[in-house]
């Protein structure tokens, strides 16, 4: 322990060194200007950099995520377009489809009325030709049988009774 | 030389400056001994560190730099929660004194490096400087309603006389307790240290016996070099997180 | 794949794009990284509990101190005065009591600050709300 070179404390030797009042100025005095000195540059080089190095990257981290959330919007409305249209697209297909398949069965049921309408308007035709037909020969069949049954009957008789002949087979026919 | 726990805080001058002449009233004699010498070290360690760690600003943080942002996230969350927004004026100082004190602690634990914080004059004065603040800044901002600090909220009239003396004794307890706590914690820590390695030592010297002998204490010297790696970084996290207390406390000073 | 209920839902529905939202896993990927704030802030919230070493270490010198600057002040009081040693009773008494006032309200104040995690175990029926203090 025996110091040779402390000229600030040879009269302390004793003294635990801790508590050793004759270096306090010393240590002071060295105390204040470090710190001081640390003081000065933490606060003027040192925190104002980290400060800002860690403002920086707060921007632009939040100016990336904000980017993202942006990007991201885009692409949801993009496909949400997409997805109506592709719906609208659809329904106007099948629109389409529906409205040809409407116009083609429209146009079937026209035609078909309309030859429908035409073999009826034959058929009653060709009824009423045959019913006319008939007529004539049934108005026929009677002039022939009375002129038969007067032939017949004059041969027999020898006399005609045109009249009466007439009756009796108007009479059969009608009968 | 190992052996004497307590030579490691002796202060031994490495110059001088002026006072040539007359030695004994030392008036104008600085001397600059390895204290001062250790201060500069921490105050150029911490300063060069933090400086070129950043140099790059880099947006992707380097391991250095990591580390850098870290010590200042940690000191301005520490400051922001114990003092509020207002106390982040302050930052810069809390910064201050808790980069001081650790890196002060840490190289204490180098060996044959002097422990800057083992001293009660600089602990002392550190807390001085703290309560000094609190004090000046309490009352610039709250005038004397600052006072408010020494009597308690919804103490009848009565007892004041009683109570007012023991907030102020309470107040004035504060830089001595921040004091001597960092100061006690790395003496003690330091000396119990310097103890086991000089066990080490002396029961290496008996020659082998004492070489098995030794083990033990060396085991110890590990785990209490571990422990005081421990406390000195937590002594020096106590020391500024009760900075913030006590500047919340001149900040708002009713409580 | 949910064309089934989507084909359900309304006929012949636009299929859109195989396998949902494609964004979906963005959206929730953009939140996580807001919510974590994740920038700057190293999670290294200093831990209002201080560790258990650091609490003692408080609460012993807190108390000492007091006394101590109790005993001061009574002993520079009667070295004034000359009433030894009176005030030295009287201050170290009060420094006493401060000592205990400076404990009980580091501790009360440890405890107001101790944070509470969902895991820990608080008795029967403890709120999260105790934790606040004040």
């Amino acid at each position: 322990m025996a110091s040779s070179t402390n000229s600030a404390h040879e009269a302390a030797t004793g003294v635990f060194p801790p508590f050793d009042p004759s270096t306090f100025g010393s240590q002071l005095l060295w105390l204040a200007l470090t710190f001081a000195a640390l003081y000065i540059l933490m606060s003027k080089v040192a925190l104002p950099r980290i400060g800002e190095i860690l403002e920086v990257r707060r921007d632009r981290i939040e100016g990336d995520l904000a980017e993202a959330e942006r990007l991201k919007q885009k692409t949801d409305q993009a496909i949400k377009s997409y997805e109506a249209e592709l719906a609208d697209a659809k329904q106007k297909a099948h629109n389409i489809a529906e409205e040809t398949r409407d116009s083609i069965r429209a146009d079937l049921e026209k035609k078909r009325a309309k030859v429908e309408a035409d073999l009826a308007k034959k058929m009653a035709a060709a009824e009423n030709d045959i019913r006319e037909t008939k007529e004539a020969a049934m108005g026929h069949v009677e002039e022939i049988a009375s002129d038969t049954a007067l032939a017949i009957v004059t041969n027999i008789v020898g006399r005609t009774a045109q009249k009466a002949t007439k009756d009796a087979v108007a009479k059969v026919v009608k009968g | 030389m190992a052996n004497d726990p307590i030579k490691q805080f002796k202060i031994t001058d490495i110059f001088t400056i002026g006072g040539a002449g007359e030695g004994e009233t030392g008036g104008f004699e600085i001397a600059f001994t390895n204290s001062a010498l250790f201060m500069v070290i921490t105050v150029v360690s911490i300063s060069a560190f933090l400086i070129l760690s950043t140099r790059g600003r880099g947006l992707v943080p380097g391991r250095l730099q990591l580390l850098s942002e870290m010590l200042y996230e940690f000191v301005a969350n520490m400051v922001r929660s114990s003092a509020g927004t207002e106390g982040m004026k302050f930052f810069p100082f809390v910064f201050s004194l808790f980069m001081f004190v650790l890196v002060a602690n840490l190289f204490g634990m180098v060996p044959y490096f002097f422990t800057v914080t083992s001293h009660i004059i600089v602990t002392f004065a550190l807390a001085m400087l703290v309560i000094s603040v609190v004090i000046i800044y309490g009352f610039m901002r709250n005038g004397l309603g600052f006072l408010k600090l020494f009597v308690p909220a919804g103490v009848p009239g009565y007892v004041l006389p009683i109570v007012i003396p023991i907030e102020i004794v309470s107040f004035l307890s504060r830089p001595i307790s921040l004091s001597v706590r960092l100061f006690a914690n790395m003496l003690a820590g330091h000396i119990t240290l310097k103890v086991f390695a000089g066990f080490i030592v002396s029961l290496s010297s008996l020659g082998a016996v004492g070489v098995l002998g030794a083990t033990l204490p060396f085991a110890m010297t590990v785990a209490l070099t571990a422990l005081e790696f421990l406390v000195s970084a937590l002594q020096a996290y106590v020391f500024a997180v009760l900075t913030s207390m006590y500047l919340n406390d001149a900040i708002h000073p009713s409580h | 794949m949910t064309n089934s209920d989507k084909n359900g839902a309304g006929k012949d529905a636009p299929k859109g794009l195989a396998g949902g939202v494609p964004t979906g896993d963005l959206d929730a990927r953009i939140r996580a990284a807001r919510q974590k704030g994740g920038y700057g802030e190293y999670q290294t919230k200093p831990k209002e509990h201080l560790s258990g070493h650091a609490k003692a270490s408080r609460l012993g010198t807190e108390f000492i101190a007091a006394i101590l600057v109790g005993g001061f002040i009574g002993y520079f009081a009667d070295m004034a005065m000359g009433t030894t040693p009176w005030f030295l009773l009287v201050m170290v008494l009060v420094g006493f009591v401060a000592g205990v006032l400076n404990v009980v309200r580091a501790a009360a104040r440890m405890n107001a600050e101790a944070i509470i995690t969902p895991d820990m175990d608080l008795g029967p029926k403890a709120h999260r709300d105790d934790a606040d203090g004040k």
